[in-house]
């Protein structure tokens, strides 16, 4: 059975859910223990980070691989604008700040707006290089370039403290900053992919030549995306940064750009609300799977703690579910009120069509 | 020449060794329904790539309305008013038909109306979304497509992918429009289909239309004039009569034999 709903109710549905949301986040926020919260943040802030690398790979059809350089430089740069002067003195041990870092504290929204407009400076310098290439080749090129970033960083002293670090950075993230960036990040890339340019982007992925015979620029759309994506990769880093609270360039290896492709690509490549499913079940099923790496009994016979036992079994886990949704959970259609309300009418029914 | 929309001056593109085009010059009137015929690789497809920006050039001169096209970009040139559709369907296929059609019109976009206006909505961008959704089920409803609007591209039937890249680039608005064998492919119930189709789109768009053929009946029923190729050079031009009796031609497609 079709449900149909105007725009209007599913505007006020949307609201709704946004406000059930909200509500639970504040409760957590009272109630919940530090762990809980922790994730939950992780949560919010993977969406960012799936969801912005779903508008570059999966709905534009770019296959870039180097989201960890652009997290890289939103955690780098919010940290140099927050991290307290005393701070500052203390860490950079080998060389001092450059200036006018050694000076400034900013506070953290105006960090986190520069830090994603770096990102952004930065995905911008580096698309017009690397889209020149295509498919596997632009994969390596973007892969090298996120590992320049982290090389960078490994050397720059003055600037990144090098091998050693960044400590006691101010724990500015919390519940309402993390899921409210994500709440902007949907919104901002649901509403582009929506319009005619996300349209566009989705004919540049479907074919190149005929997306360039129906007038569409296609470089300047893919630049478009790039930078985009790249914007809510670095608040998404400044979130990160200053939710654990220590960063080194280790946390920026390939493992992270991966980590996030698992979720785009589990949750369904070119599907927004996918890479939020796959962001939040990577993120909890990581968390949950934390039972095996302790000893436990199933039936009688006894397992003894492996540290590192929940990688082999999410692998294990992850292939199953790429054999059976080859697609991912979504593919690429969406999910919608619609859908959710003939499912909920065809429970009713008893299964009956 | 007035009334002359599109005009090649010895036009030569060469890969490597091979000059697929030679010295090629011609012309299409307003609103003439032109073939272009001739055997397999003579070069047809790629003076097609040429006139679209696709290749540039590497000796001559197109001009199209007065602009002139060396070295404009596939998508300039479709902003000047010249839409294709490709031998090998290429339509948007993840996409849904009337997307397939609504994108087609994004190069419409003025620069004013940027990325921010429609994440934001403003009120000029949902005017343009409105007018774009608009006129492409209007658009739909003339082909014929309206009732598969949401259906998906690649679930069409073959001849109906055929008709909706047609209407995909009718959305561009072009004065020229460029069919790389649209008949391909189809049996002949959707052959004299397509013919009548052409001419009707030609005479309500106010088009002026190329065809790349392999069909004999639909070139010969449906265009006014002909060109003929043959290893990258016009070896005759004239009404379909003309070309039907001229030895050239005959010796291209046949050998010396007389058939046709």
């Amino acid at each position: 059975m079709e449900v149909r709903l105007s725009v209007r109710t599913k505007i006020v549905l949307t609201l709704i859910l946004i406000f059930a949301i909200g509500a639970l986040l504040v409760l957590a926020n009272h109630k919940a223990s530090d762990y809980v919260v922790l994730i939950l943040n992780l949560m919010a802030i993977n969406i960012i980070f799936a969801v912005s690398l779903n508008l570059i790979n999966g709905i534009t059809g770019i296959f870039s691989l180097g989201h960890a350089g652009f997290i890289a430089i939103g955690a780098y740069t919010s940290v140099l604008l927050t991290l307290p002067v005393q701070q500052k003195e203390m860490s950079y041990l080998i060389k001092p700040v450059i200036p006018p870092f050694d000076r400034i504290q900013l506070p953290f929204l105006p960090s986190v707006l520069i830090a994603g407009l770096a990102a952004a400076a930065f995905g911008y310098v580096v698309a017009a290089p690397s889209l020149r290439l295509i498919g596997d080749y632009l994969a390596i090129a973007t892969l090298g370039l996120g590992e320049t970033i982290r090389i960078i960083a490994n050397n720059a002293w003055s600037i990144t403290n090098g091998a050693l670090g960044l400590k006691g950075i101010p724990q500015y993230t919390n519940l309402y900053w993390s899921w409210a960036w994500a709440l902007v990040t949907v919104c901002f890339i649901v509403s582009l992919v929506k319009s005619s340019y996300g349209r566009a982007l989705k004919a540049i992925r479907e074919d190149v030549i005929a997306a360039k015979a129906m007038g569409i620029n296609v470089f300047s759309h893919q630049v478009m995306s790039f930078v985009v994506g790249s914007f809510f990769a670095g608040v998404g880093g400044a979130l990160w940064a200053h939710l654990i609270t220590t960063i080194d360039p280790k946390s920026f290896t390939f493992t992270k750009t991966f980590e996030i492709l698992i979720m785009v690509v589990l949750g369904g490549l070119g599907s927004i609300s996918g890479s939020i499913i796959g962001a939040a079940i990577y993120t909890v099923g990581l968390e949950f799977l934390r039972i095996l790496e302790s000893p436990f009994k199933i039936w009688f016979i006894k397992f003894p703690g492996i540290p590192g036992m929940r990688m082999v079994v999410l692998a294990v886990i992850l292939i199953v579910l790429m054999l059976f949704w080859q697609r991912g959970i979504m593919g690429r259609s969406e999910l919608s009120w619609e859908m959710f309300f003939s499912l909920f009418s065809r429970l009713k029914r008893g299964g009956r069509k | 020449m007035s009334g002359v929309i599109l005009e090649l001056k010895n036009v030569t593109k060469r890969f490597g060794g091979l000059t697929a085009v030679d010295r090629f010059t011609g012309y299409v009137k307003n609103g003439e329904l032109l073939g272009l015929i001739g055997p397999n690789g003579a070069g047809k497809t790629t003076l097609f790539n040429l006139i679209t920006g696709m290749y540039e050039p590497d000796e001559g001169e197109i001009l199209f309305s007065g602009h002139r096209l060396n070295g404009l970009k596939p998508h300039q040139v479709t902003r000047l008013g010249i839409a294709r559709t490709f031998q090998n369907i290429r339509l948007f296929s993840d996409m849904s038909v009337l997307e397939n059609v609504m994108v087609a019109q994004h190069c419409k976009l003025r620069s004013t109306l940027s990325m921010f206006s429609f994440v934001f909505k403003t009120p000029s961008a949902l005017k343009f979304e409105r007018q774009v959704r608009m006129r492409s089920e209007k658009l739909l409803e003339k082909v014929g497509l309206l009732h598969l609007a949401s259906e998906k591209a690649s679930a069409l039937p073959y001849g109906l992918q055929r008709k909706l890249e047609i209407a995909r680039a009718l959305a561009t608005e072009p004065k020229l429009l460029l069919l790389d064998e649209p008949a391909a492919g189809m049996n002949p119930q959707e052959t004299s289909e397509l013919m009548v189709f052409i001419k009707t789109i030609r005479d309500e768009f106010n088009l002026s239309i190329i065809v790349i053929e392999h069909d004999m009946k639909v070139i010969m029923g449906i265009c006014e004039r002909i060109y003929v190729m043959d290893y990258g050079k016009l070896i005759a031009e004239g009404t379909p009569k003309e070309i039907q009796s001229n030895p050239l031609v005959i010796k291209a497609y046949l050998g010396e034999e007389v058939l046709v």
